[in-house]
């Protein structure tokens, strides 16, 4: 059996940066026809099995139905509570179930979540998010077929994908005790430490709270906190390293885009590069990871970040699709 | 003339519509007027002709063809101080806006323990003779009198017109002001000042000794002609115009009632349970002892208003039906 | 994101405790068969209601719904009259005219509750044309459920608020059943504010048991209603923990005891409390405070209400018609 996943984030791309920046909204409705076009896409490749997420909205379940896909669809076998823990279920119930590739529509948050649930995941990331750094524009059609060209293995993975890297985080005790650990938590493009006290409405958006931040990556063109390292210092998603940066009042003035049109100014203290040796941040505060606050930071408790590439197998649609067209899988 | 006498001209019962809500608007800063096709085209019966040129877009409004939305924009901003006026285009399309009229306009006083003030006009034009067929030419008077709250003028002339129309606006509570399609285009002698005629006062348009014809917006009119017809065979006819059918002004009618002692009560509107069987029901309460025959009662008949001129010409109660009803109630 | 105080939490927790004691208040009242007629409780949503008042002025309005006490309690409303109002007595909000389904203070902004389901939305768009037309700078914001966004009269609203551009916010509560029906019965898209979008309005989703989160969202859409910038839909998920009216579940089995038992675990107020300790912001000690003084506040309402005179039978007829000076009758 050679399987395809698909998850859909339902929450993706509905948060408050549509009010406070300018980010546009992504509907069920669409997010459906994308999830279509994907399952048409993994159905041609000749992979034999759908195996789909359950998320909170039956997105998937419902935008499959009434399609004959000519393989067999099953939905995964796990709780919903109609929050991200849905994804980082449906995507370990899909490592166990001998899922070749998944599809996952979302932002840089879902793709996190599917991280957490399989580390290594060999993973299509389409954007239907708010940042998206993470996940790719990329035909949806296109993308269902190249997981499924994987799953199947007319495509071996190593050849169209690049491991994606992710910094570990470790929430502690002050007193510093390793053992201590409060929180194992990760994120693939950024974590920052803001001023604050609540999670609230989860996105970050004033510059003026960012105090420290930490990236994975960092390239030009990008949108959302990534964006302040590479107005420095850009590191290109498949190369080693990543950057870790101060803000203060005094330093380097820059401008970047913090969310969808909305460009602010910041302050950048230092940036030094981010290597294997683990960084420290003290609290208080409130950690965001790739974009998105997720928990308070107390004063006497600090956070430990790990720079390593053992994140997703990202694959790369366009050449997975070239290298089937040199194996000649297209003439039939 | 002297100085103090006000000019008097000919004026068409369009332009006493828009000519009074001008001089309304020139004097009061809070009235406003909102519906559909109202401003630059000036409505499709041209009675907000001019008023665009003249207000602006600031207050005078063209609103989406949204009934209940437009009912639900004169509520709002009436309890919050304003004095809108707003229009129904067709009296049909009351019935879209019913729930906004019926349970939130006229009840919200009395909901509210007598905290909110309405002084909201809405205005809509009824009647049929246009061929405009059976949802663009009811007369639905009597449904809006059943409603506590509301209260209802039908002016039958230019003249009725304007004075009714200034005591609607000036009016703090709901008010729907009836205009009648073929009445648009009549003229009387009008005062160039504004002057108001108080609502719940009824006019004895003529009067006579031998029968009442009680008559309501256009069939003041038709009883006119029907009145000089009948005037060359000797009777001579009282006509009562109501002018305000809610509040109704019982005491005019009864009193004609027992001058008269026979009654004949006309409106255009289906004769079921129309604005006549309330009247009926007063001047029996009121006067049945000075009745010398049964009240003859003229509207239309129990059916919806139909489109060929060839149907409606005998839809529609007119002079003759009056005179015949007249002679009925005298015998002779 | 603004910096949240120390005194806008402790005012987001008073005025859900506040509500859920007042609601749990007449909850016990009704069972008593002290309140005549309907009891929509508002229990569980407090958040929205707090989150969202607490961005607004006093002199800002809100249009309501038929659950709608929370919305006044969240406003300002004085327990006094609004207890003696459910016991339909003279001295309540409405004269005892109204009851539970029309409570209302217009010295509050409070334009209503509403008895008719989506019926308050076209209201709120007036006090909003009416604020730009006087320039005032107040903002409108329209309390509605889920349900209420599949009636024409919401729709007519939300278009004509977003092409007259005006200082709106709406404001929907979606607590998951349009009365006793799942909402997945009876609409094909899951997420209310996907509709926001149709109208030309942006649209974003807050968690509704957290009332910080929508109180951020909350201040961002009236800044932006203020600031000329149009309308703006939040959709708060949101959850009731009792019927859709009244208290007992009348042995009609529409929702499983699992997932009201996982919603109360994400309860606001006990939420906010906790989070509100962790920070020193209020102790164990404090909160129980609040609680004692709004306990003592509704016990004084229960009794002011009990103690106040049914209206007279003459009441019946006034207030129909403002009366006017020199009208004929």
């Amino acid at each position: 059996m050679t399987t395809v996943g698909l998850i859909a984030n339902p929450l993706a791309g509905k948060d408050i940066r549509r009010l406070v920046a300018r980010a546009g909204s992504v509907s069920d409705a669409d997010k459906m026809s994308i999830l279509r076009q994907a399952a048409v896409g993994a159905a041609e490749s000749g992979a034999t099995r759908l195996l789909i997420a359950p998320d909170s909205q039956r997105l998937a379940v419902r935008a499959i139905a009434g399609l004959d896909l000519g393989l067999t669809i099953e939905v995964a076998d796990v709780r919903v509570d109609g929050n991200g823990a849905d994804t980082v279920a449906a995507a370990r119930s899909f490592r166990d179930n001998g899922v070749g590739a998944i599809v996952a529509l979302g932002g840089d948050g879902t793709s996190r979540d599917v991280a957490k649930g399989w580390l290594a995941a060999p993973l299509v990331a389409l954007s239907t998010g708010t940042n998206n750094v993470f996940p790719q524009t990329i035909e949806a059609t296109s993308a269902g077929l190249a997981a499924g060209l994987l799953a199947t293995g007319v495509v071996p993975i190593t050849s169209a994908s690049h491991r994606a890297k992710v910094l570990h985080v470790q929430v502690t005790a002050s007193s510093g005790d390793p053992a201590g650990c409060l929180r194992h938590d990760l994120a693939l493009v950024d974590v920052a430490l803001i001023d604050g006290r609540f999670v609230g409405s989860r996105a970050v958006w004033d510059p003026d709270r960012l105090r420290r931040l930490a990236v994975t990556t960092a390239e030009p063109g990008s949108v959302g906190l990534s964006s302040v390292a590479a107005a420095l210092r850009p590191v290109d998603r498949t190369r080693p390293g990543g950057l870790s940066l101060s803000f203060g009042p005094a330093g380097t003035s820059i401008r970047a885009a913090l969310a969808p049109g909305l460009f602010a100014e910041l302050t950048v203290d230092s940036i030094d590069d981010l290597a294997d040796q683990p960084i420290t941040w003290s609290g208080p505060g409130v950690l965001s990871f790739d974009g998105e606050r997720g928990m308070s930071l107390r004063p006497d408790q600090s956070v430990t970040i790990t720079l390593r590439t053992d994140g997703p197998r990202v694959v790369d649609v366009a050449r997975v699709c070239e290298l089937a067209v040199e194996a000649g899988w297209f003439v039939k | 003339m002297t100085a103090t006498e006000t000019a008097v001209g000919e004026k068409s019962y369009v332009e006493a519509v828009s000519g009074t809500i001008a001089q309304l608007m020139r004097e009061d800063d809070d009235i406003f007027v909102a519906g559909e096709d109202v401003g630059a085209f000036g409505g499709v019966f041209s009675t907000f002709l001019g008023l665009h040129a003249e207000f602006g877009d600031r207050r005078v409004v063209d609103t989406p063809i949204s009934e209940q939305a437009i009912v639900g924009l004169g509520i709002g901003a009436a309890v919050t101080g304003l004095r809108p006026i707003v229009d129904l285009m067709f009296m049909d399309f009351v019935l879209v806006a019913m729930d906004q009229l019926a349970n939130q306009a006229a009840k919200l006083k009395y909901m509210f323990g007598g905290e909110a003030t309405m002084p909201l006009t809405i205005t809509t034009t009824g009647g049929a003779g246009l061929s405009a067929a059976a949802q663009h030419s009811q007369s639905l008077e009597a449904i809006l009198c059943h409603i506590p709250g509301l209260k209802v003028v039908f002016p039958s002339n230019a003249y009725d017109m304007k004075g009714l129309l200034v005591s609607c606006v000036r009016e703090d509570n709901p008010t729907v002001v009836v205009k009648n399609k073929l009445l648009l285009g009549t003229s009387c002698p009008v005062p160039d000042d504004l002057y108001a005629i108080p609502l719940g006062v009824a006019d004895v348009v003529k009067e006579g000794r031998d029968v009442t014809i009680v008559a309501v917006g256009r069939m003041v009119n038709e009883a006119l002609v029907a009145a000089e017809k009948l005037a060359a065979d000797g009777i001579e006819c009282e006509i009562v115009d109501p002018r305000t059918l809610q509040p109704f002004d019982t005491d005019t009618v009864v009193a004609s009632a027992k001058k008269t002692n026979r009654i004949v009560v006309v409106h255009e509107a289906v004769q079921f349970g129309g604005i006549g069987a309330e009247m009926t029901a007063q001047i029996t309460e009121g006067a049945f002892d000075y009745l010398d025959a049964p009240i003859h009662r003229i509207g239309a008949p129990f059916a919806p208003v139909p489109f060929s001129p060839a149907l409606e010409q005998h839809y529609v109660p007119n002079a003759a039906k009056i005179e015949a009803g007249v002679r009925q109630v005298l015998g002779r | 994101m603004m910096d949240i105080s120390d005194d806008v939490l402790r005012d987001l927790h008073r005025r859900m405790v506040r509500i859920r004691q007042f609601e749990e208040g007449a909850g016990k009242l009704a069972e008593q068969a002290k309140l005549p007629g309907f009891l929509h409780l508002y229990v569980g949503e407090e958040a929205v209601a707090a989150g969202a008042c607490a961005a607004l002025t006093d002199e800002d309005q809100i249009t309501s719904t038929h659950r709608g006490h929370g919305h006044l309690v969240a406003k300002g409303g004085d327990f006094r009259r609004m207890m003696a109002e459910l016991m339909g007595r003279a001295t309540g909000y409405c004269k005892g005219k109204g009851g539970s389904m029309h409570i209302s203070d217009l010295s509050l902004g409070m334009l209503g509750a509403n008895g008719i389901v989506g019926a308050g939305t076209p209201i709120a768009v007036g006090a909003a044309f009416a604020n730009r037309y006087r320039d005032n700078g107040k903002v409108a914001l329209a309390f509605f459920g889920d349900g209420a966004t599949n009636i024409g009269a919401f729709h007519e609203a939300a278009n004509m608020a977003c092409a007259l551009h005006l200082p709106i916010v709406f404001m929907c509560e979606n607590n998951g059943y349009g009365e006793f029906t799942p909402r997945e019965k009876t609409m094909a898209i899951t997420d209310v504010v996907d509709r926001a979008a149709g109208y030309g309005m942006p649209g974003v989703i807050v968690d509704g048991m957290d009332a910080v989160a929508v109180y951020e969202a909350a201040v961002e859409a009236v800044a932006r209603a203020r600031a000329g910038d149009g309308p703006t839909m939040i959709e708060a998920k949101t959850y009731r923990y009792y019927n859709h009216h009244g208290v007992q579940n009348m042995g009609v089995q529409y929702r499983t005891d699992d997932e009201i038992e996982a919603w109360k675990k994400r309860d606001p107020i006990s939420g906010l409390e906790a989070r509100m300790a962790e920070l020193g912001v209020m102790s164990a000690d404090d909160a129980t405070a609040v609680w004692a003084e709004v306990e003592a506040e509704l016990g004084d309402a229960v009794q002011f209400a009990e103690d106040s005179p049914f209206p007279e039978p003459e009441a019946l007829l006034s207030d129909v018609y403002t009366v006017m000076e020199g009208a004929a009758r």
